[in-house]
C-alpha cells in the first residue's frame, strides 16, 4: 500500500521515492578572493551554484516495492548514466511550490545489499551527487 | 499586562520594560502618535512583507524586512506616555499572510536595565539570528608571510591591518520559519539568503555585559560568505516546517 507523501524531488519531472532518503546540499562559490597589500580583501563576484547531494537506504529497483509507489533504483540508474543534463526539482519550500535546476551528475553509486527471491526485487544503498550548471 | 482587539494591540509597561510576543493573521491598523522619547531595539516585521517605517516622530525603531509578496506593510508605532501605553501595528493592504511582531527590547528615556528575555548573540546585517542550537567557532587568520632564509632563521612580515577574524556557524534542527524558532529570531530561510548574497555582510557578536543587566555592547565585522551547507533532516508536514542542520562560514574583510 502506498503511503501518501510530499514528494521532495524530481528528476525529469519524475517523482522519485522518499523511501530512505536523505538530502542536503550547499553553494559552491567560484569567486576570486584577492588579499591586498594593506591586508582587506577584495572579492570579484560570481554567482554562487548549489551542489545536491542525496542518498537513498534499501531502495527497491522496482517502483512498485518503494513505500510510496515512486520512482526507486532503476530510474536513478538509467538517469544516471544519461548523458543529458538532468532537471532537478525540489519543493524545498513548505508552500508546495517547485524549484528547478538545471543539473550534471557529479557523482553515482550504489551497493547491492538483498535480493529478494519471493519478490524478485533488489534493494540498493544509493548516493548521488548533482550539480547546478 | 497586554490587551488585543481586531484593530490594533496595547501594550502596557512598568517603569522596568517588558518583552511581549504576538502573533496575529488579522489585518491591524496602525496608530501614530508618539508623544515621549522610546527607544526600540531590535522591532522586526517577518514573514512576507514590504513595509517601510512611517513617520515615527520622536520614536526610532529598526524594522528588517522579508521578501514581498506584493502586499504592502506599513509600520508604525506610538507611545502615549502619560498612560504608560505603547501600541504597534501595521496595515496590511493585501495578501493573506501571518504578521509577527517579535521580541524588541524598550528602554524608556533615562532606563538603563536591560530586561530582555532571550538575548541573541550574533546579529547578520542588523537582524538577529536564532539562538536555538546556534554554535559558533571563531577563528583568527593571522596577515603575515613567514619566510625562511638561508640561514634557516624565519623573517615575518606582518601586513598593515589587524589579524582577520574567521567565523564558523552551526545550527541543528533549526526550522525555516522564523515564527517556528524557539526565540522568534531569523532561522534557516533567511540563512540561506545571506549565504546566496555575494557582497560582503555585516556580522554583529553582542559583548557580554558585567551583571546581565545593562545594555548591551557589541562588536560588528564585515564579512564575506565562503561557505554554505545544510542537510535536510525533518519535514513536519503538519505544521508545514522543514528542520535543517546548517553551516556558514564567514570571514572578515
Amino acid at each position: 500500500m502506498a503511503l501518501s507523501l510530499n514528494q521532495l524531488i524530481q528528476l525529469n519531472s519524475t517523482l522519485i521515492t522518499e523511501h530512505g532518503r536523505t538530502f542536503s546540499d550547499s553553494y559552491s562559490y567560484g569567486n576570486t578572493d584577492i588579499e591586498l597589500a594593506s591586508g582587506n580583501t577584495r572579492r570579484f563576484l560570481k554567482p554562487p551554484k548549489l551542489n545536491f547531494s542525496f542518498s537513498w537506504n534499501y531502495c527497491p529497483d522496482k517502483q512498485s516495492m518503494t513505500v510510496d509507489a515512486k520512482a526507486g533504483r532503476d530510474f536513478l540508474y538509467t538517469t544516471a548514466f544519461t548523458n543529458d543534463p538532468i532537471l532537478l526539482s525540489i519543493q524545498s519550500d513548505r508552500n508546495n511550490e517547485w524549484k528547478n535546476y538545471t543539473c550534471y551528475l557529479s557523482d553515482y553509486s550504489e551497493s547491492l545489499v538483498r535480493q529478494e527471491l519471493s519478490t524478485q526485487t533488489k534493494y540498493y544503498n544509493i548516493s548521488m551527487s548533482l550539480s547546478e550548471i | 499586562m497586554a490587551t488585543f482587539d481586531s484593530t490594533f494591540y496595547n501594550i502596557s509597561f512598568n517603569a522596568s520594560g517588558q518583552k511581549f510576543y504576538f502573533f496575529t493573521s488579522t489585518l491591524i491598523d496602525a496608530q501614530v502618535t508618539s508623544t515621549s522619547a522610546v527607544s526600540i531595539n531590535s522591532l522586526m516585521l517577518i514573514e512576507r512583507a514590504n513595509a517601510s517605517v512611517a513617520s515615527l516622530s520622536t520614536v526610532t525603531a529598526t524594522a528588517a524586512l522579508r521578501e514581498s509578496i506584493g502586499a504592502s506593510v506599513t509600520v508604525q508605532a506610538s507611545v502615549i506616555s502619560s498612560l504608560n501605553v505603547f501600541s504597534i501595528g501595521a496595515s496590511i493592504s493585501a495578501g493573506k499572510f501571518k504578521t509577527i511582531i517579535s521580541g524588541f527590547d524598550i528602554f524608556r528615556t533615562g532606563l538603563v536595565q536591560d530586561t530582555a528575555g532571550i538575548k541573541q548573540i550574533l546579529a547578520i546585517d542588523g537582524v538577529p539570528v536564532t539562538e536555538q542550537t546556534r554554535k559558533l567557532d571563531r577563528n583568527l587568520k593571522p596577515l603575515r608571510t613567514i619566510a625562511t632564509k638561508w640561514n634557516g632563521s624565519r623573517g615575518v612580515y606582518y601586513k598593515p591591518s589587524n589579524n582577520k577574524n574567521s567565523f564558523v556557524l552551526q545550527w541543528t534542527y533549526i526550522p525555516g520559519k522564523r515564527e517556528n524558532a524557539i526565540d522568534l529570531f531569523a532561522s534557516r530561510d533567511y540563512i540561506k539568503n545571506i549565504a546566496n548574497n555575494q557582497n560582503y555582510h555585516t556580522l554583529t557578536i553582542r559583548n557580554l555585559d558585567s551583571n546581565g543587566l545593562t545594555k548591551n555592547t557589541s562588536n560588528t565585522y564585515n564579512v564575506l560568505v565562503i561557505s554554505y551547507s545544510e542537510t535536510l533532516l525533518r519535514r513536519d508536514l503538519s505544521n508545514d516546517e522543514y528542520y535543517w542542520s546548517c553551516s556558514l562560514t564567514l570571514d572578515e574583510v
